[in-house]
């Protein structure tokens, strides 16, 4: 316990703590010279009041829904067939599963290559479907961040696949036995049956989609850089921006520091259910 | 006729589920496969619209990256941070996990709980700080400096996947190793960890694949000397255009080992990647 235990209070709580004490200054890499001054909460105060932090979350959240909502969705459709009676089962799992190990940097890449308006082949395919996005999907303000919601989606559906599927082949055969045994329809089974059983799994999934969706950066950071003007320019790249692009190091702590707060509500949910299976 | 109205009922209902399994799987693997392809072009096809069915595959492109743009060194210093940090993160880990689950310790509960929201923090909280120290302390661009900030971003998984094994293993077999004359240490090394093999398997696989898929500490705190695959290969984006070939190349050797270690431990992929909550 106690090397591991150092380790993280080294590495996890000193940080930790050094950036609550950032937050609390006025400092600027910009300006190295001038000395850190004690502000108080004079960054807190201009975040409260802070138009593009507001923004920034507005589109976080707007994104979170619509990627993590498509995410369940589908992934619950694919962990029923692969669960259920088909030939070359454990085939299909595993070629369904290939987006999900794929580097998020990649990720980011291979869209930016497909969705070029100029070369890329999805871009291509949808001019020839008569689909003329503007000058693109991702330079378009209007598709934008449907985009990178979509982009998401391929990402990350597989894993919602692959845990639910668990949780399915997981849960006991004797109410389905019982609803076969009062004529049940596939419809009737999957509702009354499946869903209440599942539950649990699907809050699993949930909690942790959600808070990785909110922490997005590397994918959207490669494809979009947060624009068109700012239009993907989600929390985590909103404070990654003005700290170490733009070297207000003060006020980006404190944005950071309220980012985490935030997953740190969804974190205590988690918890909770992980210590409930001890 | 109700049963043959059944029967029909049931082939449709297969014949939508291939259609849809089908059509999923062209989407999820599409991409990967239209990257792979196009790290065999030449530069003329993979501007070609539409683009060609049939083309003559080169390997120029994989020698362009990484003999003459020397990718290779970044291809090893992906591999040595890996290899740090995996064995830091399971080797501290799996004996921290070991300890609560086998001692009640003064606020353990806290101690959990915020080992766990250090995992899904967003990682801009923690790359700030580590910034600042970093260059403070010389660690910036160090192969150290990055192991130290992977391992600590993988240990909370480990504790907690780890956790799940010890849990599941009855106490009885140690008690009776330990009447038997076997010391604590002993014991956990000659009977306790040879049993959790699979779980320090397990999570020795998903800290390699997250080490080595990893992107915004390996931007953020390396530039020239230490600089990982994923962090090196945004630079073939640049405002005069992009070289998608080479790209490509080294996005296909980031990509081939992963998929391969996912699939060797794709029955333990759920109970890691949910830190032991679903098994």
């Amino acid at each position: 316990m106690s090397p591991a235990f150092l380790y993280l209070t080294g590495i996890g709580l000193i940080p930790f703590f050094y950036v609550i004490a950032l937050s609390f200054m006025d400092y600027s890499l910009a300006y190295v010279y001038l000395p850190r001054v004690f502000v108080g909460f004079k960054n807190f105060r201009i975040l409260v009041f802070d138009e593009f932090l507001w923004h920034a979350l507005r589109i976080t959240f707007t994104y979170t829904a619509l990627a993590v909502g498509l995410e369940l969705l589908i992934g619950l459709i694919l962990a029923i067939l692969t669960t259920r009676n088909i030939k070359g089962k454990a085939i299909w799992r595993s070629l369904l599963l290939v987006p999900m190990v794929v580097s998020p940097i990649v990720v980011g890449l291979i869209w930016l290559q497909m969705l070029n308006p100029d070369f890329g082949v999805i871009a291509y395919f949808l001019h020839e479907l008569g689909l003329f996005i503007g000058t693109g999907p991702t330079i378009e303000p209007s598709t934008a961040l449907l985009t990178t919601a979509l982009m998401d989606v391929w990402h990350w559906t597989p894993f919602v696949m692959l845990i639910l599927g668990a949780g399915i082949l997981s849960l006991p055969v004797e109410p389905y036995e019982a609803a076969v045994v009062d004529g049940a329809s596939s419809w009737q089974v999957f509702r009354h049956v499946t869903l209440p059983l599942l539950t649990p799994v699907i809050t699993v999934v949930l909690l942790l989609r959600t808070m990785d969706a909110l922490r997005i950066f590397d994918e959207v950071w490669i494809l979009t850089g947060g624009g068109p003007g700012s239009v993907t320019r989600y929390s985590v790249i909103h404070a990654y921006r003005i700290s170490l692009a733009q070297f207000n190091i003060g006020y980006g702590a404190a944005i950071s520091l309220f980012l985490f707060f935030i997953t740190l509500v969804l974190c205590s949910f988690f918890f909770n259910l992980l210590r409930g299976r001890r | 006729m109700l049963t043959s109205s059944r029967k029909s009922r049931a082939q449709i209902e297969n014949a939508v589920s291939y259609l849809i399994l089908t059509v999923a799987t062209i989407a999820a693997l599409f991409p990967v496969v239209w990257m792979i392809l196009m790290s065999l072009k030449t530069r003329v096809d993979i501007f070609t619209m539409p683009p060609p069915l049939f083309f003559s595959p080169t390997l120029n492109n994989y020698f362009a990256a990484f003999i003459e743009k020397n990718f290779i060194k970044y291809l090893i210093n992906s591999l040595v941070v890996v290899a740090g940090s995996t064995i830091i993160a399971v080797s501290l880990g799996s004996l921290a996990a070991y300890s609560f689950s086998r001692f009640k310790m003064w606020a353990d509960k806290h101690i959990l709980f915020d080992i766990l929201t250090f995992r899904m923090a967003p990682l801009i909280v923690f790359i700030i700080p580590f910034y600042m120290i970093w260059t403070n302390l010389g660690m910036y661009d160090t192969h150290i400096g990055l192991i130290i900030a992977h391992a600590a971003f993988n240990m909370p998984l480990v504790v907690w996947l780890m956790l799940s094994f010890f849990d599941g293993l009855p106490r009885d077999l140690e008690e009776a190793a330990m009447v038997d004359g076997c010391s604590r240490l002993a014991t956990l090394f000659r009977i306790v960890l040879p049993l959790v093999a699979p779980g320090l398997a397990a999570s020795a696989v998903i800290c390699i694949i997250f080490s080595w898929n990893e992107f915004f500490f390996a931007m953020v705190l390396t530039s020239v000397y230490a600089k990982t695959l994923p962090a090196a290969i945004t630079g073939f984006v640049t405002t005069r255009g992009t070289l998608w070939g080479e790209m490509a190349a080294v996005a296909t050797v980031i990509i081939l080992p992963v998929l391969a270690f996912a699939i060797i431990v794709q029955k333990y992929l759920v109970r890691g990647l949910t830190f032991g909550a679903i098994k």
